[in-house]
């Protein structure tokens, strides 16, 4: 049953995900061509003049790793903007399988077959994380493809850790969205909510940069973590950890949905 | 195959329905009418467990309808009021994914309903119209040929060909054994194709009666053209008479029970023309909102 809907699901989202993996690459293709003509640029020199806590604020303490391919494109890309784009990606669906289909009625439905309440919360996060893997694959798939014919360097496991470091991180905020959507619905409210989760957890690193009273605080930010992955090699307890959290939010939110009224 | 005991639903402070008791049996056509916001919709959604009752209990096919909604899903073709299905699937689609999460197959029988409701199974969703639209729904709520039914205005959008249609399929089932609930506002269809109607008004039940009986209850509307002005007192007094009205020759009343007083009055001079129209559910759903200070 599960499987009937995350396959019906994936297969309306098909072209929505190809849009992504597309949007994606073509901006990692962009940053990965600009790469040969500023790698002769000295960051340590050029970051020298910034305060040593801007610099940790936005994980740039470590300057000589600009310098490479990877190290550049996650400064550019997988420390900021990817983040933020891609828990949409999970968030979308969703709020297409759930708040979404609460509102057009589409759930008057599918909640009158056999189909438990609980499935319908599995199969939307099921879709969602397999949207999130495809998008990721072709977005590494493609990033590697157009580096080799740019003759930039990437490494292949490299740009295989940037990518699936994101998956814990999406996947967490989305379960956010998957809390709400399953204890009152709203497409507006799930998405807002899982919305400011992101803010605010990505805001706690760097606030912790500032500010050291929130130097322990800082760890329940899935971005501490996060970047450190970037930097260093993801720790796989903690990124399985990340996913634990993700799924126990997400039960949750099916046990609450089991509970409530579907609105009319 | 459904019972409810008091079933009570608020939403918050505003009413859904309240201390409704009603019982469906196998193998009947049962209609719940009302006007709009009566409380139809609530009393199916509370049936099916997409709502949780505020009070009281209601079965279905034995099943609780909240702790055992699944037992009843799993038996049960569902019409809801409002519905839709993915803009990018065609009605095929839609019908082959509901039927194999019931763990049927559409089959021939979806071709043969689509045939019988002119429906194209075959353009996405996005194209269709409201009444073809609907004609998806039907088809998916009948198409794994389920024991109970349940329609919630089920004839909206189609139109009066394939509403006909619809009556056809309707007593087809209920000649196979089927029981159907549906709700209505539109009495026509429901004096057709239901054997009891409950009335619902503002949440709660009116009555609970046969089509037949109800009918029988019904006032009789007359219109009598006479050849000589007719004088109110004559009709006034009658037993049974109401709504009374007189324009020179012409007399209109409604009447209920025995007309035999009535006739020898009418006869008592020369009758130019005669019309007694067959009493309708629509006649006596209004007659019993107006009884009841609706």
């Amino acid at each position: 049953m599960i499987a009937m809907l995350v396959g019906h699901t994936l297969r309306l989202r098909s072209r929505s995900n190809l849009i992504w993996a597309a949007g994606m690459l073509v901006w990692s293709i962009v940053i990965v061509a600009i790469y040969p003509s500023i790698s002769h640029v000295n960051y340590e020199e050029l970051l020298k003049a910034y305060p040593k806590e801007v610099l940790k604020a936005f994980g740039m303490e470590d300057a000589a790793a600009f310098s490479t391919p990877i190290g550049y494109l996650n400064g550019e890309l997988f420390s900021l903007v990817f983040p933020w784009a891609i828990v949409f990606l999970p968030l979308g669906v969703l709020n297409h399988c759930l708040p979404a289909a609460e509102e057009r009625h589409f759930l008057d439905n599918l909640l009158c077959t056999p189909v438990g309440r609980w499935q319908v919360v599995a199969g939307a996060t099921l879709a969602a994380a397999a949207s999130l893997a495809i998008v990721l694959v072709l977005l590494w798939a493609g990033t590697i493809v157009s580096a080799e014919l740019i003759g930039v360097n990437l490494g292949y496991s490299d740009l295989a850790r940037s990518c699936f470091a994101l998956f814990p991180l999406a996947s967490l905020i989305a379960s956010f969205g998957a809390l709400v959507a399953g204890a009152r619905g709203g497409r507006g409210m799930t998405l807002g909510f899982a919305g400011g989760v992101l803010v605010l957890m990505y805001m706690l690193p760097v606030i912790a940069a500032f500010e050291d009273s929130f130097e322990e605080i800082q760890k329940i930010s899935v971005f501490y973590y996060y970047n450190d992955w970037l930097s260093n090699g993801i720790v796989w307890g903690q990124a399985g950890l990340v996913l634990v959290v993700a799924a126990a939010l997400t039960a949750v939110g099916a046990l609450l949905f089991e509970r409530r009224d579907i609105a009319s | 195959m459904i019972e409810t005991d008091s079933l009570t639903k608020w939403f918050g402070r505003h009413r859904g329905i309240e201390d409704v008791s009603l019982s469906v049996e196998r193998g009947e056509v049962y209609g719940l009418l009302g006007p709009n916001g009566a409380g139809k919709s609530t009393a199916i959604r509370l049936l099916l467990g997409l709502i949780r009752p505020t009070g009281g209990t209601g079965t279905v096919l034995g099943f609780d309808t909240w702790a055992r909604r699944r037992e009843v899903h799993r038996r049960v073709g569902v019409l809801p009021s409002e519905f839709a299905y993915e803009d990018g699937l065609t009605g095929r689609q839609v019908i082959e994914f509901f039927a194999r999460l019931r763990g049927a197959e559409a089959g021939s029988y979806a071709d043969e309903l689509a045939e019988r409701l002119r429906a194209d199974l075959d353009r996405p969703q996005k194209q269709l119209s409201r009444g073809n639209h609907q004609k998806i729904g039907l088809i998916q709520a009948l198409v794994h040929k389920p024991e109970l039914m349940m329609f919630d205005e089920p004839t909206g959008g189609l139109d009066p060909l394939m509403q006909e249609e619809f009556l056809r399929i309707v007593g087809e089932l209920r000649e196979e054994g089927r029981t159907i609930l549906l709700s209505s506002h539109n009495m026509a269809e429901a004096e057709r194709a239901c054997d009891r109607v409950a009335m619902i008004h503002e949440g709660s039940l009116m009555a609970v009666e046969t089509v037949d009986s109800m009918l029988a209850r019904a006032p009789k509307h007359m219109r009598v053209v006479l050849d000589e002005p007719a004088d109110e007192a004559d009709f006034g007094s009658l037993t049974g008479v109401s709504d009374l009205r007189i324009d020179g020759k012409v007399v209109e009343f409604d009447v209920t029970g025995e007309i035999d007083a009535v006739l020898r009055t009418i006869t008592r001079g020369r009758v130019v023309d005669l019309v007694c129209e067959r009493p309708s559910l629509e006649h006596a759903f209004v007659r019993l909102y107006e009884d009841n200070g609706a």
